[in-house]
């Protein structure tokens, strides 16, 4: 690929980038002080990016996945001692008019209610979550990292065609080729999805 | 003309279908009915704040006038509340109602449960209000309240959405069948899926036509190829996996070195296509062994026409009017082919691995009659048409190790080629070319002796690959990088423009070689291995923004290469 292509292409996928990054979310990790309890996860912002707030505020459900590792300072390389994963999935039921979130991990479900206003549950959802994903050894070096990834679910092609025959796009018939095209590009790279990460401080847990 | 009556006609067709289908839908019963019950967590903590609270606490209707204000918290168990006067703290109604007046303030959260709450939009709440509708079941003790929770129902909404990815459907599947390429244009997969989960696993089956972009719509002779397939799995994480296949296709005779997706948006877009492409038409049968997702073991059979197929030219974004790379020749006849596949993968991200191993091993055996030989360079083969009988192997093995936080440092090797019998057929030959090898080096131009593809002499049409064995070792080192620029002073900073990612150095070195031609430069014993100084080497480096890297390699074995811009879609390995 040439370089005027490639200017090109990245510029169509930098779109998104630029907007997204007036205000986007964030992904705070506190490493614990003890080998006994884990690192507390906060996200926040979670539905800063208009295209997936608009998304669940129209009915699609959302997935947003988190995967915590913890790393072992070591020698040459650095080990990866354990990970935890959990969803958060979050759907509008229009005949109750309420945002429904629930919270699975390991098979478990936790139902965290339904709420009015998806800025309510945005806020349960941003509560600060403790993870049971704990240093095993005292003494030792260790950081967490955290991957989210956001995405829309049931953005298929029927149900993008079922909003196009609704007619729930607006906009001019250049925006919406412009719309379509960034989508296509972004389908093509990775779907509705948006991914996040973060780091936490090197620490050393104490027995 | 006739493409857009088809458009229509699909259309129409796609419309019917997706109103039948919705209709269908809705004559299902759904027997899944939402519970009316409290989230146990929720019930949880309005048990633990009722009893822990120490301003008002009450089990019977509660008013609070306007000239009151009540320090601390407020709870109300049955009440209803009505609040016009100051609450300092949070307010908590257990199966009540709270009722805000006008002027009333609340500085805490309103958490109800079993009740509602009005008035909210005349009063003012410091803190955020959270209403639950299922009321809470519970058992009191003295002034303690016991939540009753029980395991949950299956008819919960969240159990019927999981279901969604997993239940059984008879749809009809419109999708592309393969990558955007010059042979095909863009091949579209049309026909019906059908797909039972059986508990133990499931059961699929599909028939589609495939009709390609830019040849099935030619008036002389349309271009039409199909894919039935049908498939059954046993077991979830672990098990294994019966399938048959018939097939008329277009596949690619490398597809390890760049991605489907690479392969396709270098084509659809700069007008360039990494891959050569051949006809294959048959059946197989397949058995597979299952070790979670991260491993497998599959065993196929196939009896296989394969032939040659001649370049179209499909549309693409920049660089329309020029002409395609030509599609090589490849061996036309008939070949019985048995593949054993073994893929491990310990990595802990796929897309983005910091650790693990990830392995792919595949040995082929096979038998057939070539009916007509493709050109090839000289002393690349001493082989006539008629029957042959080959073994090949291949492997790609990469390593991604953690040096700390930031960095990593990651190695790939492959390895792959002729290992025993006849001299391979052109479809099942290598090459070390390209921005998915050595990106130091331009693609399929180098002329002369070409240890990228084995060529020599005068170029063929295509410049296919020719050689025997290939080895190729990859190292690259990754360390994170923000961009970040922003505006304003240091009150009103504000990011204008974010981006995460990875800035990359890297180093390739590899080559192909033939072991069935003897007489040629390029040729090595087949216990031999070319000496090192032989080898295309490169370095490179770049930034990688996880969707999307753009990277400088400079050729080190050729100086006189220029250097290189290229872009990769997520990493490179």
């Amino acid at each position: 690929m040439r370089l005027g292509g490639a200017i090109a292409l990245l510029l169509l996928l930098g779109g998104p980038r630029v907007l997204m990054a007036q205000r986007r979310p964030t992904l705070e990790i506190v490493p614990p002080l003890s080998t006994t309890i884990g690192a507390t996860v906060t996200a926040s912002n979670l539905f800063a990016d208009a295209g997936i707030r608009d998304l669940v505020r129209s009915g699609f459900p959302a997935s947003i996945h988190y995967k915590l590792e913890l790393w072992r300072t070591g020698g040459l390389f650095d080990d990866l001692e354990g990970r935890s994963e959990w969803d958060i999935i979050v759907q509008y039921d229009p005949t109750a008019q309420r945002y429904r979130v629930v919270r699975r991990q390991s098979g478990q479900h936790d139902d965290l209610g339904s709420f009015a206003t998806l800025a309510t549950a945005q806020t349960v959802i941003e509560r600060p979550w403790l993870s049971t994903l704990a240093p095993e050894r005292g003494g030792v070096r260790y950081y967490y990292t955290l991957a989210m990834d956001i995405e829309a679910l049931s953005v298929s092609d029927l149900d993008q065609l079922e909003r196009w025959l609704r007619g729930a796009k607006s906009g001019t018939a250049a925006s919406a080729v412009g719309s379509g095209l960034r989508t296509l590009m972004l389908r093509m790279l990775g779907g509705e999805k948006r991914h996040y990460s973060a780091r936490s401080s090197v620490f050393t847990a104490e027995r | 003309m006739s493409i857009i009556r088809w458009s229509q006609r699909m259309a129409l067709i796609a419309g019917v279908l997706l109103l039948v289908t919705r209709a269908m839908q809705a004559q299902q019963p759904d027997s899944a009915v939402t519970a009316n019950v409290l989230p146990r967590d929720v019930a949880r903590e309005v048990v633990a704040l009722f009893n822990v609270t120490r301003g008002l606490r009450a089990t019977d209707q509660v008013e609070i006038p306007a000239a009151r204000t009540v320090t601390g918290d407020v709870s109300v168990l049955n009440g209803p509340i009505t609040i016009a006067g100051h609450v300092t703290g949070r307010v908590l109604a257990i199966n009540a109602d709270v009722l805000l007046r006008r002027g009333a303030r609340v500085d805490g959260d309103i958490l109800v449960v079993g009740g509602e709450v009005e008035g909210a939009d005349s009063a003012s709440v410091g803190g955020e209000i959270r209403v639950y509708h299922p009321p809470l079941r519970y058992t009191q003790v003295g002034d303690q309240l016991i939540a009753q929770v029980d395991g949950g129902s299956d008819d919960q909404w969240w159990r019927r959405f999981e279901r969604r990815g997993r239940r059984n459907f008879n749809r009809l599947d419109i999708a592309n069948a393969g990558v955007f390429n010059r042979v095909e244009g863009l091949p579209v997969r049309i026909g019906p899926v059908l797909y039972r989960d059986q508990g133990w696993g499931h059961l699929r089956f599909g028939a589609s036509a495939i009709l390609r972009t830019a040849s099935s719509f030619s008036g002389s002779q349309p271009d039409v190829g199909h894919d039935v397939q049908g498939e059954i799995r046993i077991g979830r994480e672990y098990g294994a996996t019966l399938g048959a296949r018939l097939f008329d296709v277009v596949d690619g005779v490398e597809q390890w070195q760049l991605s489907n997706l690479e392969t396709g948006l270098a084509s659809f877009i700069f007008h360039r296509d990494y891959r050569d492409y051949y006809g294959r038409h048959g059946g197989q049968l397949r058995a597979s062994l299952r070790a979670t997702d991260n491993a497998d073991l599959t065993l196929s059979y196939g009896d296989e026409r394969w032939s040659s197929r001649t370049a179209h030219d499909p549309f693409t974004i920049f660089r329309n009017d020029l002409p395609w790379r030509v599609n090589p020749r490849v061996d036309d006849g008939r070949f019985h082919v048995a593949n054993l596949t073994l893929r491990v993968d310990t990595r802990n991200d796929a897309f983005n691995p910091w650790a693990g191993w990830y392995l792919l091993a595949d040995y082929e055996r096979g038998t057939g009659g070539i009916d007509a030989l493709a050109p090839t360079s000289v002393r690349v083969r001493v082989t006539p048409s008629g029957p042959t009988r080959y073994q090949r192997g291949f492997v790609d093995l990469r390593r991604y190790n953690r040096l700390g936080p930031t960095a990593a440092l990651n190695l790939r090797f492959v390895l792959g080629g002729w290992l025993s019998g006849d001299a391979l057929p052109l479809e099942r030959r290598l090459s070390i070319d390209g921005p998915g090898t050595i990106p130091g080096f331009d693609f399929r131009v180098n002329g002369g002796t070409d240890v990228g593809t084995c060529a020599q002499g005068a170029s063929l049409p295509g410049r296919p690959a020719q050689c025997d064995r290939i080895s190729l070792a990859q190292l690259e080192y990754r360390s994170d990088i923000r961009i970040s620029v922003s505006d304003g002073d240091a009150l009103t900073r504000r990011n204008r423009f974010r981006a995460d990612g990875a800035w990359v150095f890297f180093a390739d070195a590899g080559r192909g070689w033939l072991v069935n031609g003897p007489g040629s430069p390029l040729n090595y014993g087949r216990t031999e291995l070319p000496p090192l100084s032989s080898y295309r080497t490169d370095l490179g480096g770049g930034l990688d923004f996880d969707q999307i890297g753009i990277y400088l390699a400079k050729a080190l074995s050729e100086p006189a290469e220029p250097l290189n811009v290229f872009l990769r879609v997520r990493h490179r390995f």
